[in-house]
């Protein structure tokens, strides 16, 4: 599979400019430059735009980071609120964490920590768990333990290479178990909590005495508070032997955030509306924007399934991979291609710890245009705007 | 277009030119002066002016899954976290990859090299490079902490196939050298080595660190990458181990080329009560006694700022000086690395030595073509503190002043007060363009002959060189301004500078095995294609030697 040029998907857009069938101004079909002359002029013209959605492509964050700052706007992840916990604990305490791969290779003791990290994400499970340890002086062919604290079974791992047991634990005293694990690292004084009599002791012991340990958990699970006390328990351990966590993200909305952090300094929430980016987890939530009338003109990027629906009283734009249902708000839409799909996509891997590449699977030449470039095209005609407005002035 | 560049002070030391004479730039690049002068189109002003060719920073973290863990971990620093204060303790830092272009633009810095890219990394530090605005970036990869490579020493695989593998990560990750970070430090560390010198041995390899360093080396002779192995040595800022690798690490070059980063942080004694001193006068003696060895500072300037690096094992150890108190350390294959946040306080005697020392050895190491100006970005200073230590280098009586405000007892423990040497013009140019070109292998830039790069920056003379270099009069990049009296006025995108290599096809094929069976990852996923960058013209060949 190669991956298709950008000034390939460029001619593509401007050749698709007389295609009718993919942007709509009030559900009327008009050409591209039609649609995102429409697109950038309400934006434009709103004293507070938001832009929001999926951003299941670098490419598409990047362009509506670009979007965003030309329209004075706020950006804004749908993701976002899932892995806020994960953002504040990890800026506010830091964190001892590793790559997937890295712990595949080397850890002898993996502590799994409340509901399953894998689920949705089995190529990572095997990635990690389908062989034993082979590096490390400490750790090289070691049967690989498993401990799942929070769990009734450790059936999930059935089919891992090594051994797991499982300690059961309600989910709401999983942040306290942890806290009495670190209690017992410490030699301090502490309750058995949830665990049995000498098992918070035994468990900080086999951690203790880990060649390479890993606490793996769901990085959407906890809250700050639970979030920084796992990444608290690894940092401990780390003054005695060698151990790493890994907070496993799903979707897209980490990937976006640190697009946004490049470009902004913040993971998003942010905002332009003063000309430099301004950061506010609360102040700049999309929800709260377009719930309480203060956005004026939403842009929403939708390229799952089935979301094409949007509710808002503000003027809309929308880039959906679906067609804008009939009646709706919508005041200009723009259907858009899948990424990964009908375009290339670059995203980030859980198994790579980084950004991956992605060809398109199914490449059309006839397929709409990415988010990203048409994101790009209505950040050209804001510039182009701002151009002629600075001339005139 | 034929542009003439009239009447300006011209030090271009690559072509032996200092003094007024006129430049002429057509298409991006200079060229012959026409035989009529006053055919040129357009014609500018410099007279009063000093023109040199754009400024290159050979050693600056400006990208890369490090340096924006940073950014994540220290929002507090940037101006506009909340609607309070104006100035923050990093607010003058070009945070942003907008910010980085336009604040090294404005200091007529045309080309940044970033340092250490993993090659798992690579992809996202190309697509941060390509957000930077108007000036042209470069990376080195990291290699030396990778179990390939030290399998593949271990087992006595040939020199031939570890260049192999040396340029396959090459050309893979769009690189334009290759650094070795405490090598085989990380790898200790990860099977809890908590301290890792040139002969000790990564354990489960059996390799030593100076068997890491020594093969890179010759691979990276033998595929004739202009730039030497780019090394980071071990013990980094240990009092006496640190100015012992650096000592070992010089006389293993052995007669090949060799770039040590950031040599200040290796100048550390362990004299006086305190346990710390300079090391500074014995180092700079010992890099010009070896004419293979170049080196680049890493000046530590006052205030807060953020330590980013892929030696793991060191910046394990270093959060214990946190400030603020927290951090990220990564355990990735290959190196890993950390963020920490770090406040030079002008207070502290062992800051003040450390900022001493980076001048001693830019002062004592007699040949400007031989030691780089880098603070390290950011790790001993952001990069806009550049205009302060060309203040320092040029004038002895600024680094009298700077000296005179030092906490007692620091100044007998450095031999800087008894420096008079100050930097000329002619030395900065060299310093800072035609030896960093000539280092890196880019012969289009760093000069300002005809066939260059039209990357020009243009100062106002002034006895206040902070001033001076401060804010470029104009910046000329590609031949298009973009910088005038010290202010952005066009933000083109550079490229990336990449070697122009190709990796072996029978490589190629073991390495997809490797990756997917040792790793269960796609060796493809190392690959930065140009067309996932979304620029139009995302890279710039540079030919091997």
């Amino acid at each position: 599979m190669t991956f298709r040029p950008a000034s390939v998907i460029c001619r593509l857009g401007t050749e698709s400019d007389d295609d009718l069938s993919t942007q709509w101004i009030d559900g009327r079909p008009v050409s591209t430059a039609e649609a995102v002359r429409a697109a950038a002029e309400h934006l434009a013209a709103s004293r507070l735009p938001v832009l929001t959605g999926d951003f299941n492509d670098i490419s598409a964050i990047r362009a509506g980071l670009r979007v965003a700052a030309l329209a004075g706007g706020v950006v804004d992840h749908e993701g976002l609120e899932a892995i806020r916990p994960a953002i504040e604990a990890i800026r506010d305490a830091g964190i001892v964490m590793g790559a997937p791969a890295e712990i595949r290779r080397r850890a002898d003791r993996v502590l799994v920590i409340g509901p399953d990290p894998f689920e949705g994400q089995d190529a990572l499970f095997e990635q990690i768990f389908a062989v034993a340890p082979d590096i490390g002086a400490r750790t090289k062919g070691k049967t690989r333990e498993i401990v799942w604290l929070g769990a009734s079974e450790p059936q999930r791992f059935a089919k891992a290479s090594g051994e797991a047991r499982s300690i059961g634990c309600p989910a709401a005293e999983l942040t306290e178990a942890v806290g009495i694990v670190r209690a017992a690292l410490a030699g301090r004084r502490f309750a058995d909590g949830p665990f049995e009599p000498g098992g918070a002791r035994a468990l900080a012991g086999w951690l203790v005495d880990a060649g390479f340990g890993a606490v793996v958990f769901k990085a959407d699970a906890f809250d700050a508070i639970g979030f920084e006390e796992i990444a608290g328990l690894v940092s401990d351990l780390n003054a005695r032997t060698r151990a790493t966590a890994l907070p496993v993200f799903a979707g897209s909305a980490f990937g976006s955030a640190q697009a946004a952090t490049w470009a902004t300094g913040f993971p998003m929430r942010v905002s332009f509306g003063r000309g430099a980016p301004d950061h506010d987890m609360e102040l700049f939530k999309a929800d709260r924007l377009i719930g309480s009338g203060e956005a004026e003109a939403v842009l929403l990027v939708a390229a799952g399934e089935g979301r094409a629906g949007v509710s808002s009283d503000a003027a809309t734009i929308l880039l959906s991979t679906e067609e804008p249902p009939a009646g709706s708000s919508v005041k200009v839409a723009f259907r858009i291609g899948r990424p990964g799909v009908d375009h290339d996509q670059v995203a980030l891997e859980p198994r790579f710890g980084s950004f991956v590449a992605h060809a398109a699977s199914a490449p059309d030449p006839d397929a709409p245009s990415s988010a990203a470039l048409i994101l790009s095209m209505i950040a050209d005609h804001l510039a182009e705007m701002a151009a002629e407005k600075g001339a005139a002035a | 277009m034929l542009t003439r560049l009239k009447g300006g002070h011209v030090v271009d030391p690559a072509n032996g030119v200092n003094g007024v004479t006129d430049l002429y730039m057509k298409d991006g690049q200079l060229v012959s002066a026409p035989t009529e002068p006053l055919s040129a189109d357009e014609a500018i002003d410099l007279s009063g002016h000093v023109v040199m060719a754009g400024a290159i920073d050979i050693h600056s973290h400006i990208a890369g899954g490090h340096v924006n863990t940073a950014r994540l971990l220290l929002p507090e620093w940037h101006r506009a976290f909340s609607s309070r204060p104006g100035e923050t303790a990093l607010s003058r830092v070009g945070w942003t990859t907008e910010e980085t272009g336009l604040r090294y633009a404005e200091m007529g810095f045309t080309t940044v090299v970033e340092p250490a890219m993993g090659p798992q990394a690579a992809l996202h530090a190309h697509l941060e490079l390509a957000d930077i605005p108007i000036i042209d970036k470069a990376t080195l990869v990291v290699l030396g902490n990778d179990d390939l490579l030290m399998s593949m020493i271990r087992d006595g695989e040939s020199e031939a196939a570890i260049a192999d593998y040396v340029a396959w990560t090459v050309a893979s990750s769009r690189a334009l050298g290759v650094k070795c970070i405490n090598a085989g430090g990380s790898a200790a560390f990860k099977d809890n080595v908590r301290a890792f010198s040139l002969d000790d041995q990564v354990p489960d390899y059996g390799v030593s660190s100076r068997q890491i360093v020594k093969t890179l080396q010759k691979a990276v002779h033998d595929l004739k990458i202009p730039h030497p192995l780019h090394v980071h040595c071990n013990n980094l800022g240990v009092p006496g181990a640190s100015s012992d690798a650096a000592e070992a690490t010089i006389a293993a070059s052995e007669g090949l080329p060799l770039h040590l980063a950031h040599i200040q942080f290796y100048g550390y004694g362990t004299e006086g009560k305190r346990g710390f001193s300079s090391e500074g006068r014995r180092l700079a003696a010992l890099i010009n006694a070896n004419p293979d060895v170049t080196v680049d500072i890493g000046q530590v300037m006052f205030g807060q700022t953020v330590t980013i690096s892929s030696d793991e094992l060191r910046q394990f150890a270093g959060r214990a000086q946190a400030s603020p108190k927290k951090s990220i350390i990564f355990d990735h294959e290959a190196n890993g690395g950390g963020v920490v946040p770090m406040d030079y306080k002008a207070t502290s005697f062992f800051n003040a030595l450390q900022w001493a020392i980076g001048l001693e050895l830019f002062l004592l190491i007699e040949d400007p073509s031989r030691v780089f100006f880098t603070t390290d970005h950011p790790n001993g200073a952001p990069f806009t503190t550049y205009p302060d230590i060309f203040a320092l280098l040029m004038d002895r009586e600024v680094r009298a002043r700077w000296i005179e405000a030092l906490p007692k007892g620091v100044a007998k423990w450095t031999s800087l007060p008894e420096i008079t040497r100050e930097y000329t013009l002619e030395e900065i140019a060299v310093m800072t363009r035609a030896s960093p070109a000539r280092l890196l292998g880019t012969s289009d830039r760093g000069h300002l002959g005809a066939g260059a790069t039209a990357d020009i920056s243009v100062y106002r003379p002034s006895d206040d060189k902070a001033e001076m270099f401060g804010k470029a009069a104009y910046v000329f990049k590609d031949g298009r301004l973009v910088v005038k009296n010290g202010s952005v006025v066009a933000r083109p995108y550079g490229r990336a500078l990449t070697l122009k290599t190709e990796a072996d096809k029978g490589m190629e094929a073991r390495l997809d095995r490797y990756f997917d069976e040792a790793y269960g990852l796609s060796a493809q996923w190392f690959k930065v294609r140009g067309e996932a960058l979304g620029r139009e013209t995302p890279f710039r060949e540079v030919s091997c030697l």
